[in-house]
C-alpha cells in the first residue's frame, strides 16, 4: 500500500505581463495580458513506506512546485494526490500534522526567538506529550549537535546550523513522511554529510519515507536508491539510481579557462577531431562535455595545451543537467 | 502621524462651536472613540497589513500553511506592535475629556456596553482589512488598496451626517466606517434616533468578519508560493 499517490499532476500557473512605460502600465490597469507556464506537467508516482527518493531534476522544472503541492502549500490545477490516504490541500490541517518539510531556502521557524522557544511552540501546536518531546530533543541534540545552539535567536544563525535546527524542528512530532526541498544547499562538506547521516538514521529507525529535492547529486548516492527525474515538468525518468548513473557514467565536463579569448569557430578547428560538445558563457570560459567512451579526458587537454595559452582547467564529474541532455538523446524510459 | 489629526481638529474647534449641529465635545467623542478602535486594531492585528509584503512576495506563507493551525490567526496574531498602542490613550483621553465637559456621568454598565462596542467597532476595522488584503492573494499587489482604505478611514471620525447622501450610504452599507465609531457614539452620547444602528453594530461587526474569512479562505487557496 504506497504512504504517497501522484497521478497524472498537472500545475499551471498565471503569470502577468507587465508592459513597459506609463501608457503601458494603464493598459495593464485595463485589460490585463495572462499568460499560462505549465510547471508541473501529468506527473504520475507512487511511493511505499520507508523509502528514500530523490526528486531530481534542472533549475525550473517543477521539483519545487511539485513538493509545494504535496505538502498542500499549493492547489493542484488537476490531478490526484494522496499523502497517507489525505488529499493535501484538502484536509490540510491532519496532513501537515503527519508530515515534515524542511526548505533548504528558508527557515520554518520563527526569526525572532530563540531556537528552543520556537521549538516548545511546535511542542504546543503538534499537540506532543511532554515525554516524547524531551526524548526526541535529547536525541536531536546528539546527532545534530544543536545543544549550543537553543537559546540563540534563529535570525542569528549560521545556514548549517540552521539547516540542523530546521531539520530537528521538523520531525519533533514523529512524522511518517519527510520532505526535503534542497535541504544541503550552500553547505560546507561536513554539515552536508552529518544532515546526509542524521536523514538515514531517521529512515532507517522510524522506517520515515524522505522525498528529496536537489542539485546535489553526492547527496542522492548518499541517500536513495531510487530516483525520479522531471524536466520541463515532465516526468522522464523513475527507477533506481543505479541504471540511471550507468547512462550518465560516460559523461564528463572539462571546464577550461583561457587566457586569450577564443570564439566557437577557433575552438571547433583546434578540436576538430574530436567528439566534443562546447558550452561558454564568455569567450575566456569554455566548458566541454564528453563521453569517455568515445575520447579520454588527456586527450582533450593534451590538445588544447599544444594548440592554445590555457589558465587553468578543472574535470568535473555529470551535472544533473548532463544526465538529463544524456536521458533525453537515449530516448525516453520510464519505468525500467 | 495620529496626533496631527487631533490637532487639526483641536484648531479647527477653537473658532466653530459646532458643526452640521453637532457639538465640539460630541465631535471630540466620536473621534476619540474611532482611535482607540482604530488603535486596538493597529495594536493587535495590524501584521495583517503585511501580509502582501511579508508573506505573500517573500513567501512567508509557505511556513504558515505547514502548520496545523488556521492562516488566518496565524498571519494576524504572529506580531503585536505595542508601539500603536499610543493611539489608544490619545483616544481615551479624547473620549474622557469630551465625557467630562457635556458631564455626562456614565455607570459600570454603561462602561461595558461601550466596552463591547469599542471590540465591535475593532473587529469591523479588522474585517474591512482583512478583505482587502486577501485581495493580494489574487493580485500581486503591494499594497496601494490598503493605503487608499487607511485614507478613506479619515470618513470614519466624523458625524456621517456631514456628508451627503452616497457618501452616508457607502460608510453605513458598503464600507462600514460608519459603525467604527460614530453610531457606537451614539449610545453614550444618547441620541435615541440612532440607537437601532448602535445595536446593529454587533451584528454588523459579525457578518463582516464571516465574510472576510470566507474571502481569505478563498485568497488562500489561490496563493501561488514563490519561485524555487
Amino acid at each position: 500500500m504506497p504512504i504517497i499517490e501522484v497521478n497524472e499532476l498537472v500545475k499551471n500557473f498565471r503569470t502577468f505581463r507587465r508592459r513597459s512605460g506609463l501608457w503601458g502600465s494603464f493598459k495593464d490597469l485595463v485589460n490585463r495580458k495572462y499568460e499560462i507556464v505549465r510547471a508541473v506537467d501529468h506527473i504520475s508516482f507512487s511511493i511505499e513506506p520507508g523509502e528514500v527518493v530523490g526528486y531530481i531534476g534542472a533549475n525550473g522544472a517543477g521539483k519545487s512546485t511539485t513538493i509545494k503541492m504535496l505538502t498542500g502549500i499549493l492547489v493542484p490545477t488537476s490531478g490526484g494526490i494522496r499523502v497517507q490516504g489525505l488529499v493535501p490541500y484538502k484536509q490540510r490541517y491532519q496532513h501537515v500534522k503527519q508530515i515534515g518539510v524542511v526548505f533548504g531556502q528558508r527557515t520554518q521557524l520563527w526569526w525572532d526567538i530563540a531556537v528552543i522557544e520556537a521549538l516548545r511552540l511546535l511542542q504546543k501546536i503538534y499537540e506532543i506529550p511532554k515525554a516524547d518531546f524531551e526524548a526526541r530533543l535529547k536525541k536531536f541534540e546528539e546527532v545534530l549537535g544543536i545543544a549550543d545552539l537553543l537559546n540563540i535567536p534563529v535570525r542569528k544563525l549560521s545556514l548549517g546550523q540552521r539547516m540542523r535546527c530546521d531539520l530537528a524542528a521538523s520531525l519533533l512530532h514523529n512524522p511518517p513522511v519527510l520532505f526535503l526541498d534542497e535541504p544541503t544547499i550552500g553547505l560546507d562538506i561536513a554539515v552536508k554529510s552529518s544532515i546526509r547521516d542524521f536523514i538515514k538514521e531517521i529512515n532507517r529507525e522510524y522506517n520515515t519515507t524522505v522525498i528529496l529535492t536537489t542539485h546535489d547529486l553526492s547527496d542522492i548516492e548518499h541517500l536513495c536508491r531510487r530516483v525520479i527525474m522531471i524536466d520541463h515538468g515532465r516526468l522522464i525518468y523513475d527507477g533506481d539510481l543505479k541504471s540511471l548513473k550507468d547512462r550518465a557514467v560516460g559523461r564528463r565536463r572539462l571546464l577550461v579557462d583561457f587566457i586569450l579569448p577564443i570564439e566557437r569557430p577557433g575552438l571547433e578547428k583546434v578540436l576538430a577531431e574530436y567528439p566534443v560538445e562546447m558550452e561558454s558563457s564568455n569567450p575566456f570560459h569554455w566548458e566541454f562535455i564528453f563521453d569517455r567512451k568515445k575520447v579520454a579526458a588527456p586527450e582533450i587537454i593534451g590538445q588544447l595545451l599544444s594548440k592554445l595559452e590555457v589558465r587553468d582547467l578543472e574535470l568535473e564529474n555529470p551535472k544533473i543537467e548532463d544526465v538529463v541532455r544524456e536521458i533525453y538523446t537515449q530516448g525516453r524510459q520510464v519505468k525500467p | 502621524m495620529q496626533l496631527i489629526g487631533v490637532l487639526f481638529i483641536v484648531s479647527l474647534f477653537v473658532k466653530v462651536p459646532s458643526l452640521k449641529g453637532w457639538h465640539k465635545e460630541e465631535i471630540f467623542f466620536i473621534f476619540g472613540f474611532s482611535q482607540v478602535s482604530l488603535g486596538l486594531f493597529f495594536t493587535f492585528f495590524s501584521n495583517l497589513l503585511e501580509l502582501s509584503e511579508r508573506y505573500i512576495i517573500e513567501g512567508n506563507f509557505d511556513r504558515i500553511l505547514l502548520r496545523p493551525l488556521n492562516s488566518f490567526f496565524q498571519v494576524v496574531t504572529e506580531r503585536i506592535y505595542w508601539e500603536e498602542s499610543s493611539t489608544i490613550l490619545v483616544g481615551l483621553s479624547m473620549m474622557s475629556y469630551a465625557l467630562s465637559r457635556m458631564h455626562l456621568h456614565l455607570n459600570a454598565g454603561d462602561y461595558l456596553v461601550t466596552f463591547g462596542l469599542v471590540l465591535a467597532a475593532c473587529t469591523i476595522y479588522l474585517a474591512i482589512f482583512t478583505i482587502l488584503v486577501s485581495l493580494t492573494f489574487w493580485f500581486n499587489d503591494r499594497g496601494s488598496v490598503v493605503s487608499v482604505m487607511l485614507m478613506l478611514e479619515g470618513f470614519s471620525r466624523y458625524p456621517v451626517t456631514i456628508f451627503n447622501r452616497v457618501v452616508r450610504v457607502i460608510l453605513t452599507f458598503i464600507i462600514p466606517y460608519a459603525f467604527t465609531a460614530f453610531f457606537p457614539s451614539m449610545y453614550v452620547l444618547g441620541k435615541n434616533k440612532y440607537s437601532i444602528y448602535v445595536w446593529m453594530t454587533p451584528a454588523v461587526a459579525l457578518i463582516f468578519l464571516s465574510l472576510a474569512l470566507l474571502v481569505w479562505r478563498q485568497g488562500a487557496r489561490a496563493y501561488e508560493s514563490t519561485g524555487s
